[in-house]
């Protein structure tokens, strides 16, 4: 399971309208037009009230990377391991989310991601492939 | 001639309980415990306390509430602190002001914490007091991936910082086999057997790039110190540690491009802020202790506070100046990594047994100055104190 099942409440609701159409939301100011995440409620550059809300192209690229292990079982077998990546959105933005299948391919600084979807219990929450041009 | 009562304040009392695997306490119980040993160190009555601090552990936390567990009225300052790491400094340096508003007379600033359960896993309990959080919200968004506790967020910074400055895994290390070589020598100190780099580089990965031994442990127990002005420290049990400046820098992220997540911390700025305020030179310091929830925390903050260059905290871990017996004395009593896990006050209570002149088999013979870093959170918060011995006023 990539994701643990999760629930919307006052602070996310515009975002998980977004990503049930497959879509991750961006920010952008209507005073100085820095690119925010998600997350912004006024501008994090200039501090401006006004935001305009837009689709994220998909594009990113690797930032940070980490391989999460869980405790090995007591005959030593050490369960899946996952991997979490810092993208780095197209636009600027970075968001954390596990890559979907990951491979035996290096990841590094800079390497190609895709965004996609996936389910977080009856929410669908944003996640990284790496990009397919780069096999 | 001046005669106005030295207001300045200084760290009069410790107190720490039995640590460690102590199951069949609460946290009240040890924190209570932690604030009369603290007392009872630096000479004073329980009731001569007009403030008291408390710090949230990470797994349990005493609160406010402490007040009626020991028995105290009419209290001038009672505040709770909870900014995970830094909590210890801050709750301390707070303290200080109200010592020096004439606010307070004589404050104690105490952590606990209960994250040990018997035939649990520690990491397990940590991570469910954090997953409490999960289920909604934007610290839900993300925990739904199973980045929840420190060993993601932390881990996350120090391959940045791999990736930027080339730092290793095994420039990591250094730092492990170090502290646990000054744990030693301290006896209350729960990692008693001597590691090798070998040794580190072989432990599991928890979090890649972090291996077990880049990990901080997990101690149940409590920590408490009391601050009081110098004037009252005058005639007190133990050699006053005087508080000579601090500082502190939250730094607020905003994870874009160009961002310098993972490869500073806000140490850049409370480290020079502080020494300022003591009116000293980073070449004055003689002791250092530094946050190490991971060996990366000690190796970005050596480089933040300028005891080496941006990026390269690497080799000057692994040059050969740290441990017993090195040049740099660094985490001296073997800190989270292999002392024992109060938050900031595992480097809080090292550096009051170093600046007394206590510290026995471990002890820096030039202890005049020390140093004191707190980290907190995915580093968003940075907090600092320069401690001096008796000899420095």
């Amino acid at each position: 399971m990539v994701f643990t099942p999760i629930r919307r409440d006052a602070d996310t609701e515009r975002f998980f309208e977004s990503t049930q159409r497959r879509e991750f939301p961006l920010a952008t100011c209507t005073a100085c037009g820095a690119v925010g995440g998600p997350q912004e409620t006024i501008c994090y550059q200039c501090g401006a009230a006004e935001l305009t809300w837009s689709t994220a192209a998909a594009g990113a690229v690797v930032r940070s990377w980490i391989v999460m292990h869980g405790k090995p079982g007591a005959d030593g077998t050490e369960p899946p391991t996952k991997v979490i990546v810092i993208g780095e959105l197209y636009e600027g933005p970075w968001w954390w989310a596990p890559l979907l299948d990951p491979d035996d391919r290096e990841l590094a600084d800079g390497t190609p991601l895709i965004l996609d979807f996936a389910p977080a219990g009856e929410e669908l929450l944003p996640a990284f492939r790496l990009a397919p041009d780069r096999a | 001639m001046n005669t106005e009562p030295d207001r300045t304040s200084v760290i009069a009392g410790l107190g720490m309980t039995e640590i460690g695997k102590v199951y069949g306490r609460s946290v009240s119980d040890f924190a209570s415990e932690a604030v009369r040993l603290a007392v009872a160190d630096a000479g004073l009555r329980l009731h001569d306390l007009d403030g008291l601090l408390v710090a949230d552990g990470v797994a349990a936390t005493p609160g406010v509430r402490l007040q009626r567990d020991l028995g105290l009225r009419d209290l001038a300052l009672v505040a709770g602190v909870a900014t995970w790491g830094t909590s210890a400094c801050v709750m301390i340096q707070y303290a200080a002001m109200a010592i020096a508003s004439g606010q307070c007379q004589a404050i104690a600033c105490v952590l606990a914490d209960t994250p040990l359960v018997p035939n649990g896993s520690a990491g397990d309990n940590f991570t469910a007091a954090a997953a409490e959080l999960a289920p909604a919200g934007w610290t839900g968004v993300f925990g739904a991936s199973g980045v929840v506790g420190g060993n993601p967020l932390i881990a996350m910074n120090a391959r940045r910082h791999m990736l930027t400055y080339g730092t290793t895994s095994e420039q990591f290390g250094h730092i492990a086999v170090a502290q646990r070589e000054w744990a030693l020598r301290n006896p209350v100190a729960q990692m008693r057997k001597p590691i090798t780099l070998e040794d580190h580089q072989a432990s599991r990965w928890v979090c890649e790039p972090f291996h077990l031994l880049d990990c901080c442990l997990v101690t149940n127990g409590g920590i408490a110190v009391v601050v009081t002005s110098a004037a009252l420290a005058r005639d007190l049990a133990q050699p006053p540690v005087h508080l000579l400046g601090w500082g502190q820098t939250n730094r607020g992220f905003f994870e874009r491009r160009d961002d310098r997540f993972g490869l500073i911390s806000g140490a850049t700025i409370a480290g020079p802020a502080a020494l300022d305020m003591a009116g000293i030179k980073l070449g004055d310091v003689d002791v250092v202790e530094l946050y190490d929830c991971y060996t990366y925390t000690v190796l970005v903050t050596l480089e933040d506070y300028g005891f080496c260059d941006k990026g390269e905290g690497g080799p000057f871990v692994a040059s050969g100046i740290l441990g017993p017996g090195g040049t740099f004395p660094l985490n001296t009593g073997g800190g989270q990594l292999s002392g024992f896990y109060f938050q900031g006050m595992t480097q809080v209570a090292e550096a009051v047994v170093q600046a007394r002149g206590q510290g026995g088999d471990r002890q820096v013979p030039d202890h005049d100055v020390v140093m004191v870093g707190n980290n907190g959170g995915c580093l968003d918060h940075h907090a600092t104190l320069v401690l001096g011995s008796a000899a420095t006023r």
